[in-house]
């Protein structure tokens, strides 16, 4: 009895701890169970959206020569529709389930960066609402979701609706790239004790290879919408063959992103599986190791695919051969683990639960997908089904097979971990037949009307041709499947409230997201458990009590202080703990100031975006001062048994600097990509070489480079200085970095001004200039940085042993060294060297 | 429209591609289905033992031979699609994608180019390479019983290789989005026999020799005051601000790439009301001529248009 008081008692002082205000105080939750759930509902209602937009698509298309819907409203409906089910439902989805389990299921308390997720949350929210908006009035988007040039660009789409997209969506994928840091991170330094990396649920791999392949595959798209967009805004061209920009460049830029954008859809719903069939099959998974592999090599071969969507451009037939080697080598992978799940329920004894047959439901449909994958990754049957119904057909097998079927199943069995209350079932079962005949009925004819050779996008048809019939079935498919995701909608918000109350563990899983009261507590775990093997919850069958009970680590509260444990990344060691943020409204700030930016862009009053940019760096200037100890942290107890564990504050490997590090791995995508695209339409792009050269005084360029040396060298002795306790030397450092920075940012937009005659002339001084504006926004944030340190230094916040932020600073300078070398090579040696 | 009906000898052979890989597709299907129920039938698999091996040849082994084999043949049948290695001498034509329409050019002896519009006139049994560009926005030339379809990309020529094996005619449409009226750009592809499509170049030509000028009367003075901007009616001469060249428009089968039948009262319906046959398309409404202005073009197109 005593135990289980203080179990009650611990449980109050954590909650209150790890609590969020009531009322508008909500606004300020950063929680991941609250943030997580927030991005699931706020998808979910894209979802409900974008599927009402489909069956205005299917009514239309029912019968031939139609005039229910005009083409001008059907662009935008089925625009829309793509769009809102790409980015503002199946990536935050994926988000939001993978922001509420992953500390779950690590067994920790909450994320690497609270504040963060909460800040992905807002940008997600606001830049989806702009794209909503836009389409409710009339204003969508209206040239497809991959919105290809030149149709959409400016003299062919003139007006907003171009530019809604290319700013909304890039203000959503702000929030994709932070949480795709904030996963990476997550997984590799805050797990709990013991947590080997080869004990991780196979969730995390999966999440692992996700977040990079976020991170590494974002850029390229929005590096591509913001060149469209000053191309569009100011008439840099960058896609305009007729001034010697690219159309094509575009595609590339977007399939870069847009291929890896469906293995980011599928690894997700994957990881689902592999954590729901071991539990349902009440076996450990067979084959663990090499699913890690197979994961590894879907996430490498899925980079080197995106030409499969371009096969008809006019790319020479043997370089199509390797995309399409390695788009069917990919289908390996995934045979692994299907064959993985497959022998896992051989070697066990399967429950025939509900979500098993939500699982059923996936196999069959996804495996359908996988096939017509193979089909039109081989060239010549794509040059007759690409795009036409046929793709349509296939990619709803795959995106339906491999994430929303998973996903439904994922959502009955954590159901009750989220609600405390269990599904009646029944419901379930005719959800699940009316989603599976609904979506086979609209999507399998559709392989046949796509034969019959009917192109997608046609708002309307021909009668006679053979469609007539398949599209008729395909709309009454269509309805008996929305009738089926209405049931499912009911079925959740019923037994969310009125669901007999679910027992904890109602699958007898393996897994910690299953070893806390349900619905879990804000803080998870009342002490994070020391684990043994790959399965807790079956290696360790007390685990759930002795974590109540505060028999492992962190179960005291002290200082108010929100504590988990951060890891040895390979060992799962305790390493240090991390004080983790509470609640705040920053992020709320930081997407309001951010929304202020695109949307003033977006209206083109440009004063005010830059006001909106200028007030965002204020917030993230403040968000960063808001951290940090005031004195040198000494070592806490962290466990009962005694062992002592430093705090995060200042230490060389906290999380920040691990944040810094994948941000900037995104950020030498998106300059990749721009270096690509420069070398692209120097060598590729029609009506090359330019009318004019770049001409400047060597000094220039001398100026800029050399002042990111300077900034890089003074940060490095500032960062030197301080290890040795030299507060002189460091202020120096910091001052000379902070001169160098601005030195060079001026004479980076100087290069483009007084060397280039017309920005818009040509594409080779568009690149230039966007070459130039890259070099200079990073020796400015350079400057902006060594500054901040400064201050923080002249305050007395840094010292030898709290030295993350003249790390940071120095580890920013050496990239921003890095890149302005490289840029200094794309401007006057390439053009000089490489054919046109 | 159908690729599963192929008229050509590469249509036909990515019809069989995929014959064979629908019945492949089939059978992995059917296996993968049952093994699915057969492992969730709580039939204890002994002691977990083979199942490693299982993993490795279900996962491994057999996708890597299966997609391996189709890889060959599909590079093999795609270097056969190509447009080389034909001993015969393969018939020229350009075809220039428009917001929406298709401009067909045949490129004559002596340097000259006969313009026509939606409408290509090939002779049957022999390749025909077909250049393709756009004006404006990427379009994509396809004509499914023919076979491969290739992108219309402004700033680049790509060049397809059809071939009609009997003479007939061949619906086409665009097959990459291009904007408002992407459902609205039909092309009619008509294979004759033996030289019979000159007869149709001459034709074309013929009308040419009465010159660009438009001629006297109502009618005459009406199409140059309302149409002769964007239409030339000379399939030598492309108007100033291009349009469908209007040259040999009675032989055509339809009006607006396939949005009305052309004939009398096809003619007629389009110049009234093509906004609402063809929503969004870039010729301007005619509602502020009187109906006699219409006609009186209509009788001039008849007439002209011969």
């Amino acid at each position: 009895m005593k135990s289980e008081t203080e179990a009650v008692e611990r449980h109050a002082r954590l909650s209150k701890v790890f609590g969020t205000p009531p009322g508008l105080g909500q606004l300020s939750a950063v929680n991941h169970t609250t943030v997580g759930l927030r991005f699931i509902v706020a998808s979910l209602f894209f979802f409900v959206v974008a599927g009402i937009l489909s069956m205005l698509i299917r009514a239309q298309l029912a019968t031939a020569t139609n005039d229910f819907i005009g083409p001008d409203i059907y662009n935008q409906i089925f625009t829309a529709h793509g769009t809102l089910m790409m980015f503002l439902f199946a990536i935050p989805l994926i988000e939001g389930f993978t922001l509420y389990l992953l500390p779950k299921l690590l067994g920790s308390r909450d994320l690497a960066f609270p504040r963060l997720s909460a800040y992905g949350f807002w940008c997600y929210l606001f830049g989806g609402s702009i794209v909503l908006l836009a389409v409710l009035l009339g204003h969508g988007p209206d040239s497809g979701w991959f919105m290809y040039t030149p149709l959409s660009s400016e003299p062919y789409s003139p007006g907003i609706r171009s530019d809604i997209w290319l700013l909304g969506i890039t203000f959503v994928e702000i929030s994709a790239i932070s949480i795709g840091v904030e996963i990476v991170v997550t997984i590799l330094k805050v797990r709990t004790a013991g947590m080997k990396l080869i004990w991780m649920p196979l969730f995390g791999w999966y999440l692992l290879v996700t977040a990079f392949m976020i991170i590494a595959g974002f850029p390229p798209l929005i590096l591509g919408s913001i060149l469209l967009e000053l191309e569009r805004a100011f008439g840099l061209p960058f896609f305009d063959p007729a001034r010697g920009g690219d159309s094509i460049l575009w595609q590339h830029l977007f399939w870069l992103f847009g291929h890896p954008e469906v293995y980011i859809i599928f690894l997700p719903g994957a990881a689902l599986i592999s954590t729901m069939v071991p539990p349902l099959a009440r076996h450990p998974i067979i084959g663990y190791t090499m699913i890690v592999a197979a994961i590894v090599a879907t996430g490498v071969i899925s980079f080197g695919l995106w030409v499969h969507h371009m096969y008809t451009v006019g790319i020479p037939h043997l370089g199509l051969a390797f995309f399409s080697a390695a788009s069917m080598l990919v289908a390996v992978p995934t045979g692994v683990q299907f064959f993985a799940w497959i022998a896992t329920l051989f070697a066990g004894r399967p429950a025939m639960k509900l979500p098993m047959l939500y699982l059923f439901g996936f196999l069959i449909v996804f495996v359908m997908g996988g096939l017509t994958g193979v089909m039109v990754a081989l060239v010549p049957f794509d040059w007759q089904v690409h795009d036409t119904h046929f793709v349509v057909a296939h990619m709803h097998y795959v995106l339906v097979g491999g994430l929303v079927f998973p996903m439904l199943a994922a959502a009955y069995y954590w159901l009750p971990h989220v609600s405390g209350r269990a599904p009646s079932g029944k419901l379930g079962v005719y959800a699940f037949w009316f989603i599976f005949i609904g979506f086979n009925l609209t999507f399998f004819i559709m392989h046949l009307t796509g034969l019959r050779g009917m192109p997608r996008r046609v708002y309307t048809y021909e009668a006679g041709l053979g469609w007539d019939i398949p599209n008729l079935v395909s709309s009454v498919g269509g309805f008996i499947l929305s009738i089926g995701f209405a049931m499912f909608l009911m079925d959740m918000l019923i037994y969310w409230r009125l669901g007999r109350l679910s027992p904890r563990n109602p699958w007898k899983a393996d897994t910690l997201d299953w070893a806390m009261p349900i619905p879990s507590p804000t803080y998870n775990f009342g002490s994070q458990p020391e684990i043994t093997g790959p399965n807790p919850l079956w290696n360790q069958p007390d685990l759930g009590r002795e974590i109540a009970a505060g028999k492992h680590y962190l179960g005291e509260v002290r200082n108010g202080w929100r504590e988990t444990l951060a890891v040895d990344v390979v060992s799962g060691r305790p390493h240090y703990i991390i004080l983790l943020p509470g609640p705040t409204y920053l992020p709320l700030i930081a997407g309001l100031t951010t929304a202020i930016f695109f949307a003033s862009f977006l209206l083109k009053v440009y004063w005010m975006a830059a006001v909106g940019a200028g007030l965002s760096l204020c917030v993230y200037l403040a968000w960063a001062w808001a951290n940090g100890a005031k004195t040198d942290p000494v070592p806490v107890a962290a466990s009962p048994k005694g062992d002592l564990l430093p705090t995060h504050t200042g230490l060389p490997q906290a999380p920040g600097w691990w944040g810094l590090v994948f941000t900037l791995v995104a950020d030498a995508h998106l300059f990749a990509s721009l270096i690509f695209g420069f070398i692209y339409l120097k060598t590729i792009a029609p009506n090359w070489p330019p009318p004019f050269v770049l001409e400047v005084s060597p000094l220039l360029p001398a100026l800029a480079i050399g002042g990111c040396l300077v900034g890089y060298l003074g940060a490095r002795a500032a960062r030197l200085a301080n290890e040795a306790g030299r507060e002189g030397m460091r202020a120096i450092g910091l001052v000379v970095s902070y001169f160098g920075g601005f030195a060079a940012a001026a004479a980076f937009v100087a290069i483009p001004w007084v060397g280039l005659e017309d920005l818009t002339a040509h594409a080779y001084a568009a690149g230039i200039a966007a070459l130039a504006g890259y070099g200079a926004l990073h020796a400015l944030v350079g400057g902006i940085i060594s500054a901040f340190v400064a201050t923080r230094c002249a305050w007395g916040y840094v010292s030898p042993v709290r030295s993350l932020e003249t790390r940071i600073a120095s580890l920013w300078w050496g990239y921003t060294a890095v890149a302005a070398v490289i840029i200094g090579i794309a401007m006057f040696i390439v053009p000089a060297v490489l054919p046109s | 429209m159908s690729i599963l009906e192929p008229a050509s000898r590469g249509a036909g052979a990515v019809a069989d591609i995929w014959w064979v890989m629908f019945w492949g597709a089939l059978v992995v299907l059917a296996i993968m289905i049952v093994l699915g129920l057969y492992a969730a039938s709580s039939r204890p698999w002994h002691a977990g033992k083979g199942l490693t091996a299982f993993i490795l040849v279900g996962g491994i082994a057999w996708p890597t031979l299966t997609v391996l084999a189709l890889l060959v043949y599909g590079l093999w049948l795609g270097e056969a699609l190509l447009p080389r290695g034909d001993s015969r001498e393969p018939y020229r034509i350009e075809v220039v994608g428009h917001q929406w329409w298709w401009e067909i050019r045949y490129p004559q002896e002596g340097g000259a180019t006969l313009i026509d519009a939606n409408e290509i006139h090939v002779p049957a049994g022999r390749p025909v390479d077909v250049h393709v560009t756009s004006a404006d926005v990427i379009h994509s030339f396809w004509i499914p019983r023919m076979g491969p379809k290739i992108d219309a990309v402004p700033g680049y020529t790509n060049v397809v290789r059809i071939e009609a094996d009997e003479p007939g005619t061949y619906r086409g449409q665009c097959s990459e989005f291009c904007g408002l009226q992407h459902a609205g750009m039909v092309l009619r592809l008509v294979a004759h026999e033996g030289d019979g499509h000159l007869d149709h170049l001459e034709r074309l030509g013929g009308g040419s020799a009465e010159g660009a000028d438009a001629g006297a009367g109502a009618g005459a003075a009406a199409f140059a005051e309302n149409c002769s901007a964007c239409h030339s009616l000379d399939a030598t001469q492309p108007a100033a601000d291009p349009g469908p060249s209007l040259a040999g428009l009675s032989q055509r089968a339809f009006l607006g790439a396939g949005a009305i039948a052309n004939g009398p009262e096809g003619l007629r319906t389009w110049l009234s009301s093509h906004q609402s046959l063809k929503p969004g398309n870039l010729m301007p409404t005619f509602h502020h001529l009187e109906p006699e202005t219409i006609e009186a073009i209509a009788a001039f197109l008849e007439e002209r248009g011969r």
